[in-house]
């Protein structure tokens, strides 16, 4: 306790000087401010990061993830332009003699998002600061052809430059050479720690769910912290306040249903998205007896509530909840043999958005997040007294509390700040068995840990043409009596080098506390998260990037990216080791080390007219060195990561032809992944004490030796939309892979026996060995129907 | 009811159905066979040695052999024509002299505290080949007081050829030993059973041992202890560095009674066994270990091992150790004759 007291006392200290520092004194003229929030005209939506701009001054602003913006500005004649993606600019012109609320509602181009205005996109364009982000419309996600006709977020977001999917079909996610641990995924602002359903073929955002996604891979803003590589900002619709409208779709393997709609009045909506999967019920005739039955499915639940208390305040509260599902029964001479999987999250947010006054915003947020796996197995012979059960249980909940502030200080100064407080509680695997009355528990106990966050950011304009976003981040983690904290900077600058040209550079140091104990092939549900510990160091890195930024004609965003990155403390399996879902003596399974990594991205996106979409194009190296006393891999010589690959080429295309008929091609290019193969074999001497047969053994000269071959397919969909008397109906009919590529997802060395005749007639025993290369998927059509009404 | 809350690792068995969920992916997956993309690896001289205090030196080179490499059953080809030399401290030279099958060796008995520098040289092509280790002194292991307690059972079959079984059973066991102060240290640690029959033939078992010390490193694992076919242990100083320390263990060792045996006719002798080894043959027995114990699924859901060399130019080990053993007489097992 007493070491909790200091370290206390230490973090009050260094956050005062921290406010000091972070808040710079500005006196400045007289100004006045118009704020308010601005809206989609047809569904009252609010509209995330959209801009505000004053013409002759050449002042702007952006909005904040809630439609809110504040604009400051000297008293005068000013014509301001309200603007945002997929909607028609408006301009006002008035006299600003006073504070002044406007809220503004922004009118659709048109429902499929024909047209959109680039270049003055709020986070991403070439006028804002941001590097490394990227912003995907949920329209073009919807397009992207998927297998078995699964729009999937993660995997539209896998074909982005300097996104790597890992694994073929899998929602894996490695940003700019980092792990599959070191991404924040937020739904709402809380995390989501596992984003999986079944094993990683699909992810857990539902798309109909979702308003808009944004991806930080680089120039991290210091309202974001806690994990080294990505940020991932998801946010779901609040609800149209006009009228009930909603969607299904019914696919091969899963439906959708999403309704949302005003409650009573506009001033409160809701938004309601389900799904399903229907493996166990396609599958029942296979699977089931009348003595046994098995299935499996997974389901999403989401749901948001918003409610306008007055033009000063809005409350909403949101949730999520989606299950993996395993169960198998059998029955048998009076005996039931029950077996049932469950894994999955569940979410929950409250949230309070208060307008101070003109200048000021607060965002006030309570969250719960969980990840769980349990497992459980029955046996009973029908007696309550006879029933013998095992179960095992895992997973993280976390409790938090979150304050944002946006504070439009003067024209020149757009203040962020905030604190955040998140209470972790690990549960690391618990086995219960309880047999004939007796209970047996096998297991650590759960672990408790504290993260606190501040932070600050200033959106500053350097005189005319250069802006800069001063930032910084201080962090602690309190687990098991020890104390960890961080102070990290982040810079990011802009140079407008002409209202279509800009180039920017960043700096960012990030900081993470805790671990996923995982393989990197596949995605396991009993994969878990750890803290950091006495001996496990939290992982950091430091980040460069900067890059060149062109709006051409107002039609295509182009864009060269460089980055840098170092990473340390990073954590792998030792050799040899495997998880499975014990924490048990983990920091025995794993080695530290150090990794860098460093890039190329070019992008070249196209969101106006009836062609829209992108190609990107990454050149990446990224390496690992494990080199501590006792914890060498590789033998304390440098490797490539796993899934290090030269060059990725990505290129997705969507035509509208008319309002009927829209096609989307996608075709992806990639280095072959890096595996590890065994170029030799050797013998191995008599060992006394050894009672291994075998007189060989494969040597490796070298972790990811091998290059297997390279990656590619094409991807085709179509869309045919008609409106009925229901609503508007979409036929969506794709095939991925669509030129059966047999791309590699595992290669090995297998041995082939067979018998051949020998030189005095018998047969003798001859041995081959191939190289084997298995394929996950080869070309795969698929339909699916949505309505939307 | 009764609760019980044990610390141990979790029963491994319940989870290992798990990663059949990855595997039924690979089973229904298209297969086929591909070209391997690159030059086939050229064989490379592979040196096996364990050199131990006061014993003569002895070595063995063979061929590696490409991993595609079609005949597997083949033995390895020997190398019978090297010349190979150890050179000591002193800048004493001596040749090794070929005895046949690549099996090379001299009647130089290297002492303690001895380094000693292998080349060979290759008249067929392949580089030269160049290691070194130290002769380690011998471990200070303390003699196993009065603590050493072993059941024995014996259970009588009546067969004509396996008339009975005998268990010897040890549930704690303490092995004191000192471990040299400010240097780092590595040792391997063996039980063996002597037995010594009534026509004075004698046969050496080594017993299987289980220990949760925390020289061990990670806590201990019934499953891969059943699995897990070395009958050793390796251990490094990390922790004990300079002290004293005692490492419990635990046993269960079962052998069958001959037929042409009676129960009282043999003697039997437990040969505690430890090993001060040099830090390459400490990380060469790991890594051997990882590799043929790939755990679950194989390399599938673990990484593959890396088996550890230190042969300059080629593949293998030189390594050395020094051992102290002690030796304990078990009572007799009684049982009807």
């Amino acid at each position: 306790m007493k070491i909790q007291t200091n370290a206390l006392r230490l973090i009050t200290i260094q956050l005062l000087t921290f406010a000091l520092v972070a808040f710079p004194a500005s006196i400045r003229a007289q100004t006045h401010t118009i704020s308010g929030y601005m809206t989609d005209a047809e569904t009252g939506e609010s509209l995330v990061a959209s801009t505000v701009f004053e013409i002759n001054s050449k002042k702007g602003a952006a909005g904040n993830a809630f439609g809110f913006y504040s604009l400051t500005l000297p008293p005068g004649s000013i014509t301001v332009q309200y603007s945002y993606a997929g909607y028609e600019a408006q301009t006002l012109n008035l006299k600003l003699s006073h504070d002044t609320t406007i809220n503004i509602r922004m009118k659709q181009n048109n429902v499929l998002q024909e047209v959109t205005v680039t270049a003055n996109r709020a986070n991403t364009g070439v006028q804002s600061v941001q590097i490394g982000a990227v912003e995907v419309p949920i329209a073009q996600i919807k397009a992207i052809p998927s297998i078995l006709g699964e729009n999937d977020l993660i995997k539209a977001l896998q074909l982005l430059p300097g996104v790597q999917s890992g694994t073929e079909g899998f929602t894996g996610f490695y940003v700019r050479g980092g792990g599959p641990d070191e991404n924040l995924f937020l739904l709402d602002g809380v995390p989501v720690y596992n984003i999986n359903h079944l094993g990683g073929f699909f992810s857990v955002f539902n798309n109909d769910a979702i308003k808009s996604v944004t991806l930080y891979k680089g120039g991290f803003p210091a309202r974001f912290g806690s994990r080294l590589s990505s940020v991932l900002d998801v946010r779901m619709n609040d609800g149209n306040n006009k009228k009930i409208h909603g969607n299904v779709s019914i696919g091969l393997i899963s439906s959708r249903l999403n309704v949302e709609g005003p409650l009573g009045s506009e001033k409160t909506t809701f938004s309601i998205s389900a799904r399903r999967t229907y493996f166990d019920i396609l599958m029942k005739p296979f699977v089931s007896s009348s003595n046994n039955t098995a299935g499996y499915y997974f389901y999403d639940l989401s749901g948001k509530l918003s409610h306008r208390i007055s033009d000063k305040d809005r409350l909403y509260a949101s949730f999520y909840m989606g299950d993996d599902v395993i169960y198998a029964s059998s029955s048998d001479w009076g005996s039931i043999e029950k077996l049932g999987w469950n894994w999955g999250n569940m979410l929950a947010v409250g949230r309070w958005n208060h307008i101070i006054n003109n200048k000021l915003f607060m965002n006030a947020t309570a969250t719960y997040t969980r990840y769980r796996f349990d497992m459980n197995l029955n046996n009973s012979s029908g007696s309550k007294a006879d029933i013998n059960s095992m179960s095992y249980k895992s997973g993280i909940h976390d409790y938090s509390a979150k304050l944002d502030f946006d504070y439009s200080l003067n024209p020149d100064n757009e203040i962020k700040f905030g604190a955040d407080y998140i209470d972790h509680t690990f549960r690391p695997g618990i086995f219960t068995s309880n047999e004939e009355g007796s209970e047996t528990v096998i297991g650590d106990k759960n672990i408790s840990a504290s993260e606190l966050a501040l932070y600050a950011e200033d959106n500053i304009n350097l005189g005319r043409n250069i802006k800069a976003n001063l930032g910084l981040r201080y962090s602690t983690f309190f687990v098991q009596d020890k104390y960890y904290g961080s102070l990290q900077p982040r810079l990011s600058l802009r140079a407008l080098l002409a209202d279509e040209l800009s180039v920017k550079a960043a700096y960012g140091y990030m900081s993470q506390y805790i671990h996923l104990l995982s393989n990197n092939t596949v995605s396991l549900p009993t994969d878990l998260w750890v803290p950091v510990t006495k001996r496990i160091t939290p992982m950091q890195s430091h980040q460069l990037s900067t890059g060149i930024f062109y709006n051409l004609n107002n039609l295509v965003d182009l864009s060269a990216e460089i980055y840098y990155k170092t990473m340390n403390n990073l954590i792998e399996y030792k050799e040899g080791a495997s998880f499975l879902g014990s924490a048990t003596g983990w920091e025995d399974k794993v080695a530290m080390g150090r990794g860098w990594a460093y890039g190329i991205e070019l992008m070249a996106q196209k969101t106006i007219g009836k062609t829209t979409g992108w190609i990107g194009y990454t050149w990446s190296k990224s390496d690992r060195l494990f080199d501590r006393r006792g914890e060498e891999l590789n033998f304390g010589r440098t490797f490539p990561a796993k899934y290090d690959r030269r060059h990725d080429i990505n290129i997705v295309a969507t035509h509208r032809f008319s309002k009927k008929i829209d096609l989307t091609a996608t075709w992806v290019f990639s280095t072959g992944n890096s595996g590890t193969l065994p170029m030799h074999k050797m013998e191995i001497p008599d060992i006394p004490g050894s009672e291994h047969t075998q007189s060989s053994i494969d040597y490796i000269e070298s972790r990811n030796n091998y290059r297997y071959p390279n990656y590619h397919r094409l991807d085709l969909g179509a869309n045919f939309h008609k409106q009925t008397r229901l609503g508007l109906r979409t036929w969506s009919i794709s095939i991925y892979n669509t030129y059966n590529h047999m791309n590699p997802f595992l290669i090995y060395p297998q041995e082939d026996w067979e018998y051949i005749p020998g030189p005095d007639g018998s047969s003798v025993r001859k041995s081959s060995i191939h190289l084997r290369q298995s394929t996950l998927f080869p070309i795969i059509p698929s339909i699916s129907y949505t309505l939307s009404f | 009811m009764n609760k019980t809350i044990y610390t141990t690792a979790i029963p491994q068995t319940i989870l290992h159905i798990l990663p059949a969920i990855a595997l039924i992916f690979a089973v229904i997956s298209c297969e086929k066979d591909i070209e391997f993309n690159g030059s086939e690896s050229s064989p490379k001289p592979v040196l096996n040695a364990f050199l131990s205090s006061g014993e003569t030196v002895g070595i063995r080179l063979t061929e590696s052999r490409f991993f595609l490499y079609p005949a597997v059953d083949e033995p390895f080809k020997p190398i019978t024509d090297a010349t190979v030399h150890l050179r000591n401290e002193a800048g004493q030279t001596i040749p090794l002299a070929h005895t046949g099958n690549g099996y090379y060796s001299t009647d130089y008995r290297p002492a303690s505290n001895t380094r000693l520098n292998i080349l060979a040289t290759f008249p067929t092509g392949m580089a030269d080949i160049e290691s070194t280790t130290d002769i380690p002194a011998p471990p200070l292991l303390l003699p196993t007081h009065d603590s050493l307690s072993i059941l024995i059972d014996t259970f009588i079959y009546n067969f004509s050829t396996i008339p009975a079984q005998i268990n010897f059973k040890c549930e704690n066991m303490n092995l004191s030993f000192i471990d040299p102060v400010q240097t780092t240290d590595y040792y391997r640690l063996l039980l063996t059973l002597r037995r010594t029959n009534s026509n004075g033939t004698i046969t050496h078992s080594n017993i299987q041992f289980g220990s949760s010390d925390i020289v061990f490193g990670t806590k201990e694992d019934e499953i891969l202890e059943e699995t897990d076919k070395n009958r050793y242990k390796v251990f490094s100083d990390e922790i004990i560095n300079g002290k004293e320390h005692t490492i419990n263990l635990h046993w269960n060792y079962m052998t069958l009674l001959a037929e042409s045996d009676s129960f009282g006719s043999s003697t039997y002798d437990l040969i505690v066994e430890l090993q001060h080894i040099t830090k390459d043959c400490y990380l060469y027995f790991k890594s051997l270990g990882a590799a043929q114990n790939p755990g679950d699924f194989g390399n599938l859901i673990s990484e593959p091992v890396q088996v550890y060399t230190n042969v300059t130019n080629g593949i293998g080990i030189f390594a050395a150790y020094t051992s102290t053993k002690n030796t304990y007489r078990i009572a007799s097992p009684e049982g009807k004759d």
